[in-house]
């Protein structure tokens, strides 16, 4: 941890200590408490297609492998959308998309259902962290900010932060969206000529002068937004800050990693130049048009950046352990979405929702899990919440469209459908008229497409014996379909119901 | 034009406020634009309070920067002989602002990736800054341009009316906001 970091923190943890309850909390030592604490780290962005613990050829994730070994390891877990504003608003909701409203890039969750989120059911008695390193999620856990007791700040632990909304901490939320997202954004034309160009060039000039070395392809950033870090700084930064938590309690870790750009180190640079040669999958009407040499590129970086962040990944894991942290705490892995190269489609802005874009780990270690569980049922990104109240005691929400997962409270059930809402195109005020949502229900999976073409369209999968989804079902008219195609359909009716004129 | 004591080689308000004009007026429209541009996504997930607010927090960071290239006129006018400047403040500062923002509007326009900005190379910055002080005495030397200049830069004052009071109200909500 630097000089700059430790004032973030200091500057960020000294108004929290004025929180009522909050002090007294940072003082009860790490041991002490019977409820367990819960730590759910996120990856942004990280396909379960591309991690060897889930099958994949290409050793990605050795150190992951060796957590799976102490956790419960869910097979077919699905993320509540195919980017970050939805992915990350259903695990803390419990609600899908379509109920949450979290549908657009930038959008935030409504108005009024922002009371419904994991860390007020947790309540006070825990002591509820947040540290959204990727900007879009700061946009939903700020909204949260009444029920936490601190979020640090998106350039924590990092090498370049400009983000201005740190200085308006009283009204974070709309802060960011108003400067970090708009007025000052650097990507785009700044909405003021003079301060917005004085910052990009400021910015532009500091960029330039941080070392690069270690990481070929220049250290890792934030796509859209102006933070820069690496990937040592970041974890070990990471490890000391849990181990300062006091428990009980709850912390919500979004690393922005391995989201694109794909800045693997030096250690695992090449690393897959091994003629691997994916499936080759038809071009899809709704995907870009990037060939399969430029997918084949992309697929590697995206691997090596994975390895990257497995390596460090270990490095936390043997950290944690060192200091005792498995022994009570829950340790989640998972990720808000997964990443796409196939069919003409790079990384995941896309309407498409193939199992590569939304198909997320999902790996949970229990207080003193020494052996491994693996459930095949399908889960979802909606299920953490209840799952997690449920274990530290406290009543899960009416309003919570989830189910206890397999293995944690909950039981496998092979009828159960779930979903994954796609609509960054449609309005979060008016009824889904544009969108794409996936229903995986059994080995099934049916896809609706509405509002993309002149006519709405379906497609099918057996996920059974096809994983690579490269044979459409539903025009051939199975019997099944009919049924899947009607509670699909009647799902999102009754979603659109409060949103219809 | 203050003529006295310490303060000889400041300009008049009123020759503040025609500058002033100038900077407010390329800048607000310049950041309409760019409000108007975004609006339509705003729409699909923000409510108008919300709105309001991002339109408040831009006018404010508008007038910031307004502000503060007026002050670095009113410091060149502090700074240099009264012959270089303030005896032409009015046609220098609104040559040099029309010139500056123009180049400003040019590299925002067509270079909008921070990783090629062409404003973080100082050897082009000081480029282009001499570039433009030579243009501005150029233009200062001709009297038809100077009087079109300071006949703008007075007109221009009209929307003060306007601009000073967005403002005000835009600083009111973003202070508010942030000491509540």
């Amino acid at each position: 941890m630097n000089r700059r970091d430790f004032l973030k923190l200091t500057g960020v943890a000294a108004p929290a200590l004025l929180l009522p309850g909050v002090f007294s909390k940072l003082h009860s030592p790490q041991t002490q408490g019977s409820q367990p604490n819960i730590i759910i780290l996120l990856f942004d962005a990280l396909s379960a297609r591309n991690m060897s613990v889930y099958g994949y050829q290409r050793n990605t994730t050795p150190n992951i492998a060796r957590f799976a070994e102490r956790a419960t390891v869910y097979h077919s877990h699905y993320a509540g959308g195919n980017y970050t504003i939805p992915g990350v608003a259903s695990l803390l909701t419990g609600t899908y998309a379509w109920t949450n409203r979290a549908l657009n890039h930038s959008g935030v969750i409504k108005r009024t259902l922002a009371e419904h989120n994991i860390f007020r059911v947790f309540g006070m008695d825990y002591q509820r962290v947040s540290f959204p390193q990727s900007v879009w999620s700061s946009f939903i856990v700020t909204q949260f900010a009444n029920d936490l007791d601190l979020i640090l700040p998106s350039g924590t632990f990092g090498e370049v932060d400009y983000l201005l909304s740190d200085f308006f901490a009283h009204d974070q939320n709309l802060a960011a969206r108003a400067l970090d997202d708009f007025v000052f954004v650097p990507n785009e034309a700044p909405a003021s000529l003079l301060l917005g160009s004085l910052y990009k060039a400021l910015y532009a000039r500091e960029s330039a002068q941080v070392s690069s070395a270690g990481y070929p392809r220049g250290i890792p950033h934030n796509v859209n937004y102006p933070l820069q870090f690496r990937l040592e700084s970041l974890f070990e930064g990471l490890a000391s800050f849990i181990q300062s938590l006091s428990s009980p309690y709850i912390s919500y870790l979004h690393l922005f990693p391995p989201h694109a750009p794909y800045r693997s180190t030096e250690r695992f640079f090449g690393t897959f130049l091994d003629g691997f040669n994916p499936p080759n999958k038809p071009h899809h009407r709704f995907a870009d048009m990037f060939s399969n040499a430029d997918l084949r590129d992309a697929r590697r970086s995206y691997d090596e950046y994975i390895a990257s962040l497995d390596w460090e990944f270990g490095r936390l894991l043997d950290a944690l352990d060192s200091a005792g942290i498995f022994e009570n705490s829950y340790v989640v892995l998972t990720s808000d979405h997964g990443e796409m190269f196939e069919r003409g489609e790079k990384a995941h802005s896309t309407p498409l929702l193939f199992d590569p874009v939304v198909h997320i780990p999902l790996l949970i270690s229990a207080p003193g899990q020494t052996s491994r569980n693996d459930i095949y049922s399908a889960t979802s990104a909606v299920d953490l919440l209840p799952t997690f109240t449920h274990l530290a005691g406290k009543p899960t929400p009416v309003w919570c469209e989830g189910t206890l997962l397999p293995g944690l409270g909950g039981e496998t059930d092979d009828e159960r459908s779930l979903f994954v809402i796609e609509a960054k195109s449609n309005s979060a005020l008016r009824p889904l008229t544009k969108a794409t949502v996936a229903m995986r229900k059994g080995n099934h999976k049916l896809v609706y497409y509405t509002g993309y073409d002149a006519e709405d369209s379906f497609e099918l999968y057996d996920l059974a014996e096809d994983i690579e989804e490269l044979e459409d079902l539903y025009p051939a008219g199975p019997s099944f379909a009919q049924p899947l195609k009607e509670e699909l359909l009647e799902s999102l009716f009754e979603a659109n119901k409060p949103y219809m004129k | 034009m203050s003529s006295a004591g310490p303060f000889k080689k400041l300009p008049s308000l009123e020759q503040a406020a025609q500058v002033f004009a100038v900077i407010a007026m390329i800048e607000y429209s310049w950041a309409l634009l760019r409000f108007f541009y975004r609006l339509p996504s705003w729409l699909f997930y923000s409510s108008v309070g919300e709105i309001g607010v991002f339109f408040s927090y831009m006018i404010v960071v508008n007038l910031l920067g307004s502000v503060l290239m007026l002050a670095v006129f009113v410091f060149l006018a502090v700074l240099l002989p009264r012959a270089w400047f303030v005896e032409r403040f009015v046609s220098r500062s609104a040559s040099l602002t029309l010139l500056g923002m123009g180049y400003l509007i040019y590299v925002n326009r067509y270079f909008s990736s921070a990783d090629s900005y062409p404003l973080a190379s100082y050897t082009r910055d000081l480029t282009v800054l001499v570039i433009m002080i030579v243009l501005a005495l150029l233009i200062d030397r001709v009297a038809f341009l100077r009087n079109l200049l300071e006949g703008f830069a007075s007109r221009m004052v009209v929307f003060l009316y306007l601009l000073l009071p967005v403002s005000a109200i835009a600083l009111l909500v973003v202070v508010f906001r942030n000491l509540i």
